[in-house]
Protein backbone atom coordinates (compact mmCIF):
# COMPACT_ATOMS: atom_id res chain seq x y z
CA UNK A 1 0.00 0.00 0.00
CA UNK A 2 0.94 3.50 -0.69
CA UNK A 3 0.54 6.77 1.04
CA UNK A 4 1.16 9.44 -1.50
CA UNK A 5 0.88 13.21 -0.45
CA UNK A 6 1.18 14.18 -3.72
CA UNK A 7 -0.51 14.33 -7.09
CA UNK A 8 2.07 12.45 -8.65
CA UNK A 9 -0.15 8.86 -9.12
CA UNK A 10 -1.31 7.80 -12.62
CA UNK A 11 -2.56 4.80 -13.72
CA UNK A 12 -2.43 4.85 -17.21
CA UNK A 13 -0.77 1.14 -17.65
CA UNK A 14 -3.60 -0.66 -16.28
CA UNK A 15 -6.60 -1.53 -19.32
CA UNK A 16 -9.85 0.09 -18.84
CA UNK A 17 -11.89 -1.02 -15.77
CA UNK A 18 -15.52 -0.19 -14.33
CA UNK A 19 -15.34 2.10 -11.80
CA UNK A 20 -16.84 1.35 -9.11
CA UNK A 21 -17.60 3.19 -5.48
CA UNK A 22 -16.54 0.77 -2.96
CA UNK A 23 -18.98 0.29 0.19
CA UNK A 24 -17.65 2.75 2.84
CA UNK A 25 -18.17 3.25 6.82
CA UNK A 26 -17.30 6.02 8.62
CA UNK A 27 -16.94 6.29 12.29
CA UNK A 28 -15.97 9.17 14.53
CA UNK A 29 -14.96 9.39 18.28
CA UNK A 30 -13.45 12.01 20.73
CA UNK A 31 -9.89 10.98 19.35
CA UNK A 32 -10.40 10.11 15.91
CA UNK A 33 -12.12 9.02 12.50
CA UNK A 34 -11.60 5.73 10.97
CA UNK A 35 -13.10 5.07 7.77
CA UNK A 36 -13.51 1.74 6.38
CA UNK A 37 -14.41 0.82 2.38
CA UNK A 38 -15.09 -2.56 1.21
CA UNK A 39 -12.62 -4.20 -1.46
CA UNK A 40 -12.08 -7.44 -1.39
CA UNK A 41 -9.76 -9.46 -3.63
CA UNK A 42 -6.80 -6.69 -3.99
CA UNK A 43 -3.66 -7.03 -2.00
CA UNK A 44 -2.00 -4.09 -0.25
CA UNK A 45 0.18 -3.07 -3.97
CA UNK A 46 -3.15 -2.57 -5.61
CA UNK A 47 -4.31 0.12 -3.23
CA UNK A 48 -3.36 3.68 -3.75
CA UNK A 49 -4.37 5.99 -0.58
CA UNK A 50 -3.46 9.32 -1.56
CA UNK A 51 -4.12 12.78 -0.18
CA UNK A 52 -3.68 15.92 -2.09
CA UNK A 53 -4.77 18.98 -0.09
CA UNK A 54 -7.57 18.34 1.72
CA UNK A 55 -8.95 16.13 -0.19
CA UNK A 56 -8.66 12.42 0.17
CA UNK A 57 -8.47 9.72 -2.72
CA UNK A 58 -8.74 6.12 -2.82
CA UNK A 59 -8.37 3.49 -5.49
CA UNK A 60 -8.27 0.19 -5.71
CA UNK A 61 -7.30 -1.94 -8.80
CA UNK A 62 -9.45 -4.96 -8.64
CA UNK A 63 -8.00 -8.07 -10.81
CA UNK A 64 -9.67 -11.18 -11.58
CA UNK A 65 -8.12 -13.78 -12.17
CA UNK A 66 -9.17 -16.41 -15.20
CA UNK A 67 -9.38 -20.06 -14.19
CA UNK A 68 -6.83 -22.00 -15.04
CA UNK A 69 -6.39 -23.54 -18.60
CA UNK A 70 -9.24 -26.90 -19.18
CA UNK A 71 -11.64 -24.81 -16.80
CA UNK A 72 -14.90 -23.70 -18.09
CA UNK A 73 -16.77 -21.32 -16.21
CA UNK A 74 -19.98 -21.96 -14.98
CA UNK A 75 -20.97 -18.75 -13.07
CA UNK A 76 -19.27 -15.44 -13.48
CA UNK A 77 -20.73 -12.72 -10.84
CA UNK A 78 -17.12 -11.33 -9.60
CA UNK A 79 -15.70 -9.09 -12.09
CA UNK A 80 -12.55 -6.39 -12.10
CA UNK A 81 -12.69 -2.93 -10.82
CA UNK A 82 -11.66 -0.40 -10.36
CA UNK A 83 -12.40 1.14 -6.99
CA UNK A 84 -12.62 5.13 -6.73
CA UNK A 85 -13.93 7.45 -3.85
CA UNK A 86 -13.05 10.85 -2.64
CA UNK A 87 -13.81 12.32 0.54
CA UNK A 88 -12.63 15.95 2.02
CA UNK A 89 -10.76 16.09 4.88
CA UNK A 90 -11.59 18.83 8.02
CA UNK A 91 -9.70 19.08 11.27
CA UNK A 92 -7.84 15.66 10.90
CA UNK A 93 -4.12 15.66 11.60
CA UNK A 94 -3.17 14.15 8.15
CA UNK A 95 0.24 13.59 8.87
CA UNK A 96 -0.62 10.72 11.22
CA UNK A 97 -3.38 8.98 8.87
CA UNK A 98 -2.49 5.28 8.98
CA UNK A 99 -3.95 2.94 6.72
CA UNK A 100 -4.30 -1.09 6.86
CA UNK A 101 -5.90 -3.59 4.52
CA UNK A 102 -7.01 -6.62 5.98
CA UNK A 103 -9.76 -9.42 5.00
CA UNK A 104 -10.43 -7.30 1.96
CA UNK A 105 -11.82 -3.96 4.20
CA UNK A 106 -9.08 -0.81 3.81
CA UNK A 107 -8.99 1.13 7.22
CA UNK A 108 -7.90 4.43 7.53
CA UNK A 109 -7.63 5.85 10.63
CA UNK A 110 -7.47 9.78 11.10
CA UNK A 111 -6.40 11.68 14.19
CA UNK A 112 -8.69 14.58 15.16
CA UNK A 113 -6.78 18.07 15.27
CA UNK A 114 -4.96 18.31 18.53
CA UNK A 115 -7.52 21.26 19.44
CA UNK A 116 -10.63 18.83 18.92
CA UNK A 117 -9.30 16.21 21.31
CA UNK A 118 -10.97 16.57 24.67
CA UNK A 119 -9.09 17.78 27.41
CA UNK A 120 -9.49 17.28 30.99
CA UNK A 121 -9.23 20.16 33.48
CA UNK A 122 -8.61 19.45 36.61
CA UNK A 123 -9.96 21.65 39.25
CA UNK A 124 -7.16 22.91 41.72
CA UNK B 1 -20.94 15.69 16.18
CA UNK B 2 -18.89 17.15 13.77
CA UNK B 3 -18.61 15.78 10.20
CA UNK B 4 -15.37 15.81 9.35
CA UNK B 5 -15.34 13.98 6.46
CA UNK B 6 -17.92 14.43 3.70
CA UNK B 7 -17.98 13.36 -0.22
CA UNK B 8 -15.67 14.98 -2.20
CA UNK B 9 -17.19 17.86 -4.56
CA UNK B 10 -16.12 20.55 -6.55
CA UNK B 11 -17.44 23.26 -4.92
CA UNK B 12 -18.02 25.19 -8.29
CA UNK B 13 -19.61 23.32 -9.87
CA UNK B 14 -22.87 24.25 -7.72
CA UNK B 15 -23.80 27.55 -9.22
CA UNK B 16 -24.53 25.77 -12.77
CA UNK B 17 -27.61 24.03 -13.56
CA UNK B 18 -26.31 21.76 -16.50
CA UNK B 19 -23.53 20.58 -14.03
CA UNK B 20 -25.53 20.09 -11.38
CA UNK B 21 -27.98 17.88 -14.04
CA UNK B 22 -24.73 16.13 -14.35
CA UNK B 23 -23.69 15.57 -10.83
CA UNK B 24 -27.06 14.09 -10.23
CA UNK B 25 -26.54 11.51 -13.35
CA UNK B 26 -23.22 10.54 -11.90
CA UNK B 27 -24.87 10.36 -9.00
CA UNK B 28 -27.60 7.73 -10.24
CA UNK B 29 -25.02 5.60 -12.33
CA UNK B 30 -22.84 5.96 -9.10
CA UNK B 31 -25.84 4.35 -6.81
CA UNK B 32 -26.58 1.60 -10.34
CA UNK B 33 -23.26 0.85 -10.05
CA UNK B 34 -23.66 -0.18 -6.26
CA UNK B 35 -26.59 -1.70 -6.91
CA UNK B 36 -25.79 -4.11 -10.18
CA UNK B 37 -21.72 -4.77 -9.12
CA UNK B 38 -21.70 -4.75 -5.33
CA UNK B 39 -23.08 -7.08 -3.05
CA UNK B 40 -26.28 -7.98 -4.16
CA UNK B 41 -28.75 -6.83 -1.45
CA UNK B 42 -31.92 -9.52 -1.46
CA UNK B 43 -35.61 -9.45 0.32
CA UNK B 44 -35.87 -12.93 0.08
CA UNK B 45 -37.60 -14.18 3.08
CA UNK B 46 -34.72 -17.35 4.28
CA UNK B 47 -32.06 -15.22 2.45
CA UNK B 48 -29.73 -13.29 4.22
CA UNK B 49 -29.84 -9.49 4.63
CA UNK B 50 -27.00 -9.45 1.57
CA UNK B 51 -25.37 -12.37 -0.28
CA UNK B 52 -21.58 -12.54 -1.91
CA UNK B 53 -20.90 -12.50 -5.34
CA UNK B 54 -19.36 -15.85 -7.02
CA UNK B 55 -17.63 -17.31 -10.07
CA UNK B 56 -17.52 -21.47 -10.56
CA UNK B 57 -15.35 -23.12 -12.75
CA UNK B 58 -15.29 -26.62 -13.61
CA UNK B 59 -12.90 -28.73 -15.02
CA UNK B 60 -12.89 -32.72 -15.91
CA UNK B 61 -11.19 -33.36 -11.94
CA UNK B 62 -12.38 -30.19 -10.24
CA UNK B 63 -14.43 -27.23 -9.66
CA UNK B 64 -13.41 -24.41 -8.41
CA UNK B 65 -15.58 -21.94 -5.96
CA UNK B 66 -14.48 -18.26 -5.74
CA UNK B 67 -17.09 -15.98 -3.00
CA UNK B 68 -16.72 -12.49 -2.34
CA UNK B 69 -17.18 -12.16 1.59
CA UNK B 70 -14.98 -8.69 2.89
CA UNK B 71 -14.72 -8.39 6.07
CA UNK B 72 -15.28 -11.72 7.74
CA UNK B 73 -14.07 -13.54 10.55
CA UNK B 74 -12.71 -16.82 8.80
CA UNK B 75 -14.66 -18.59 11.80
CA UNK B 76 -17.93 -16.74 10.86
CA UNK B 77 -18.10 -18.56 7.41
CA UNK B 78 -19.59 -22.14 7.17
CA UNK B 79 -19.32 -24.43 4.64
CA UNK B 80 -21.30 -27.63 3.45
CA UNK B 81 -22.12 -29.98 0.32
CA UNK B 82 -25.76 -31.33 0.68
CA UNK B 83 -27.59 -33.45 -1.79
CA UNK B 84 -24.60 -32.29 -4.21
CA UNK B 85 -25.57 -28.17 -3.29
CA UNK B 86 -23.03 -26.17 -2.05
CA UNK B 87 -23.80 -24.10 0.65
CA UNK B 88 -21.92 -20.93 1.95
CA UNK B 89 -23.45 -18.85 4.86
CA UNK B 90 -22.52 -17.66 8.04
CA UNK B 91 -22.49 -14.06 10.00
CA UNK B 92 -20.66 -11.06 9.23
CA UNK B 93 -20.96 -9.20 12.64
CA UNK B 94 -20.34 -5.30 13.15
CA UNK B 95 -16.91 -4.41 14.67
CA UNK B 96 -16.68 -4.13 18.62
CA UNK B 97 -14.89 -1.17 19.05
CA UNK B 98 -16.93 1.05 17.24
CA UNK B 99 -20.21 2.10 19.23
CA UNK B 100 -23.49 2.94 17.21
CA UNK B 101 -24.28 6.61 17.80
CA UNK B 102 -20.76 7.08 16.25
CA UNK B 103 -21.40 6.37 12.73
CA UNK B 104 -21.41 8.89 10.43
CA UNK B 105 -21.88 6.96 7.64
CA UNK B 106 -23.15 3.24 7.11
CA UNK B 107 -23.10 1.42 4.03
CA UNK B 108 -21.17 -1.98 4.49
CA UNK B 109 -23.76 -5.02 5.28
CA UNK B 110 -24.06 -7.27 8.25
CA UNK B 111 -25.31 -9.97 9.73
CA UNK B 112 -26.47 -12.94 7.85
CA UNK B 113 -26.21 -14.77 4.40
CA UNK B 114 -26.79 -17.56 3.05
CA UNK B 115 -26.12 -19.03 -0.57
CA UNK B 116 -26.77 -22.68 -2.35
CA UNK B 117 -25.41 -22.97 -5.28
CA UNK B 118 -25.76 -26.75 -6.96
CA UNK B 119 -22.70 -28.31 -8.00
CA UNK B 120 -22.23 -29.31 -11.35
CA UNK B 121 -20.92 -33.02 -10.28
CA UNK B 122 -20.42 -34.71 -7.20
CA UNK B 123 -17.76 -34.00 -5.31
CA UNK B 124 -15.57 -35.88 -2.92
CA UNK B 125 -16.73 -33.95 0.46
CA UNK B 126 -13.57 -35.20 2.62
CA UNK B 127 -11.27 -33.59 0.47
CA UNK B 128 -12.06 -30.08 0.16
CA UNK B 129 -9.54 -27.26 0.14
CA UNK B 130 -10.78 -23.99 1.38
CA UNK B 131 -8.91 -20.62 1.97
CA UNK B 132 -10.25 -17.15 3.04
CA UNK B 133 -7.47 -14.79 1.92
CA UNK B 134 -8.37 -10.72 1.10
CA UNK B 135 -11.79 -10.86 1.68
CA UNK B 136 -11.90 -13.80 -0.39
CA UNK B 137 -13.46 -17.04 -0.16
CA UNK B 138 -11.98 -20.43 -2.41
CA UNK B 139 -12.82 -23.43 -2.59
CA UNK B 140 -11.21 -26.34 -4.75
CA UNK B 141 -13.38 -29.54 -4.82
CA UNK B 142 -11.99 -32.85 -6.43
CA UNK B 143 -15.19 -34.80 -8.86
CA UNK B 144 -15.92 -38.20 -7.59
CA UNK B 145 -13.78 -40.91 -9.29
CA UNK B 146 -17.49 -42.06 -11.10
CA UNK B 147 -18.21 -38.45 -11.88
CA UNK B 148 -15.27 -37.60 -13.71
CA UNK B 149 -15.53 -36.76 -17.06
CA UNK B 150 -15.64 -40.00 -19.24
CA UNK B 151 -15.49 -39.85 -22.83
CA UNK B 152 -17.73 -41.99 -24.27
CA UNK B 153 -17.76 -42.70 -27.98
CA UNK B 154 -20.95 -43.04 -29.62
CA UNK B 155 -21.34 -45.09 -32.95
CA UNK B 156 -23.14 -43.14 -35.61
CA UNK B 157 -24.70 -45.39 -37.84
Amino acid sequence: MTLLKTSEHTDSKKQQKRVVAPLVNIHETDKEVVLQAEMPGLTKEDIVVELKGEELHIVGHRNVEEPPKGYTTLIKERFPFEYRRSFVLHDVQTDKMSARYDNGVLTITLPKAERLQPKKITIS
Amino acid sequence: MTFTLAPWRDTEKWLDPFRMIEDLQEEMNRLFDLSLFGPSRSTGLFEGAWSPAIDMHESGENILVKADLPGMNKDDIEVYVQNNTLVIKGKKEEEKEFSEDGYVRKERFYGNFHRAIPLPAEVDTNNVKATYKNGVLELVFNKKEEAKAKQIKVEVK
